[in-house]
């Protein structure tokens, strides 16, 4: 994996030059004036053509290098636009059963949504309540410190949401949230399972502790996103549960634009290479994201 | 006639639809499928990966039977190299789908052909693959003609077998019963008996 120097390292041209690639078979046989149209590709690849402008030596020879380093046209890298847009079912990947991680086409991702065949998924808020029970408590208190839990706070409460109790002496029970039945909350061995029990208890585990516990609940819902964290700096998913095997993943967003992509040539001197990158501009071969 | 899914008639029917092809090759137990979709598909359970390939020349025969279609599978990356150049892939089951991807319902697929792996040949970048119809075999010649006089050419030869003192042969069944060889005779001599008489699966028909 490797990314084109950013703007702040080498200047450019800003926005740059984007052109969209479809794949779309149409009918030779239009005497009747009618066409019958095929389409080949489910998602627009992006071409890109670089401009750099007011560059130092040290910087085109920057950029001469990371050409050098992908032999040509041979190894692809990710190319992140400059300007902040937005986009809508940007390609992510297919899913195979087993891959729970996904780079994403994007970097400062902010108001986004990720879909599953199409299906919108729900982003998981991490731990969402931490709080300190003392023996004689048999009720937590709110994090933001209203009164007792009365299982009112419908997003801690929640069908779905995870619980770790944990004794004094580090020892942890965690279990699955069911559904709330009045103001008795059933821990489940298993996510959406419909047996009540401990998922997991350690060994030891003071169900009597003088010293009291720490409950931790955590909202896992589909997916986390963790920002900068995949490949090259673009921001990463992970999902709770693997999408099926052939469930294509996409993803609208605000942020920066990641192209995957190849220089399109392969022969170029070095005057060449100076010429495309101040002047006609450095041509790159978009791919799909997970190419 | 083929029966085909009404619902990917009428998706074909449409001024634009999306429609991939995919192959699947059968070889040695496992299963090779690709589509030239842009992304992978998978469909009744089959994942069909991305790989360039172009079929061209589906032949058909007087009996509107396909005998013949030629795949041109991208091979830059030597996946068929070891596959065809370390076993016998002829013979292989073939199959060519035709994927349709629809508005809201999950994509289908429909076979365009099937026949077995026929020929190969492999460079740097490709692998090209005539398949053949399994119907084709109706029509192969066979090396030898069968008749009711023994059809061995050299009288005392290998298939002969004859190691008398006699000198000639008339190759009838009754000049090698009086030469003792009757049990290589190599004629079938009830033909004679047989010819012109229908022939019938099963139960024999009611005259």
């Amino acid at each position: 994996m490797a990314k084109y120097p950013t703007n702040s390292e080498v200047p450019r041209r800003n926005p740059e030059a984007v052109t969209i690639r479809q794949k779309t078979l149409t009918s030779q046989f239009d005497d009747n004036g009618r066409e019958k149209r095929r389409r080949k590709w489910l998602y627009p690849k992006r071409d890109v053509s670089v401009v750099h402008e007011g560059l130092t030596k040290a910087q085109i020879a920057t950029l001469y290098d990371f050409y050098m380093a992908r032999s040509g046209s041979y190894e692809a890298f990710s190319f992140f636009l400059t300007l902040s847009n937005t986009y809508t079912g940007e390609y992510v990947g297919t899913g195979d059963g087993t891959t729970v991680s996904f780079d994403l086409p994007a970097v400062n991702s902010a108001t986004y949504k990720l879909y599953v065949s199409a299906v919108e998924q729900d982003e998981d808020q991490g731990i969402i309540l931490t709080e300190s029970v003392t023996q004689a408590n048999t009720t937590l208190t709110m994090a933001d410190g209203s009164a007792a839990a009365d299982f009112s706070d419908a997003g801690v409460f929640a069908a779905g949401n995870y619980m770790v109790v944990t004794d004094s002496g580090g020892r942890e029970a965690k279990g699955w949230f069911g559904t709330l039945a009045g103001t008795e909350m059933p821990v489940m061995s298993a996510r959406g399972g419909a047996t009540q029990n401990w998922e997991s208890v350690d060994v030891a585990f003071d169900g009597d502790d003088e010293d009291g516990y720490t409950v931790e609940v955590y909202n896992f819902r589909d997916y986390a996103l963790e920002a900068g964290g995949g490949a090259d700096g673009a921001d990463k998913v992970t999902f709770f549960v693997a999408p099926n095997d052939g469930s294509q993943i996409t993803y609208d967003f605000t942020g920066n634009l990641k192209i995957r992509g190849r220089f399109l040539e392969d022969n170029m001197t070095y005057e060449t290479f100076y010429d495309r990158i101040v002047n006609t501009g450095l041509q790159i071969r978009g791919l799909l994201n997970d190419e | 006639m083929r029966s085909i899914d009404a619902d990917i008639l009428a998706e074909l029917a449409r001024t634009q639809y999306t429609e991939f092809k995919a192959v699947k090759f059968s070889i040695g137990g496992s299963d090779y499928c690709y589509t030239d979709a842009d992304v992978p598909i998978v469909i009744d359970g089959t994942r069909y990966e991305p790989r360039g390939f172009k079929l061209s020349n589906l032949s058909y025969s007087q009996a509107n039977i396909v005998t013949r279609g030629n795949i041109e599978m991208e091979n830059l990356d030597d996946v068929f190299s070891s596959l065809f150049v370390g076993s016998t892939v002829q013979g292989s089951t073939v199959e060519i789908h035709s994927i349709i991807y629809f508005d809201s319902d999950p994509p289908d697929s429909t076979i365009v052909f099937e026949g077995t792996i026929d020929d190969w040949s492999l460079d740097e970048e490709r692998v090209t693959i005539t398949v053949a119809s399994v119907l084709q075999r109706w029509s192969q010649r066979t090396i030898n003609n069968y008749g009711p006089s023994c059809r061995w050419k050299v009288f005392k030869g290998t298939e002969c077998g004859y190691t008398g003192g006699a000198t000639t042969c008339d190759r009838s069944y009754q000049r090698c019963v009086d030469l003792g060889n009757q049990d290589n005779f190599g004629g079938f001599r009830w033909l004679p008996s047989i010819q012109d008489k229908p022939i019938w699966w099963g139960q024999k028909p009611a005259i």
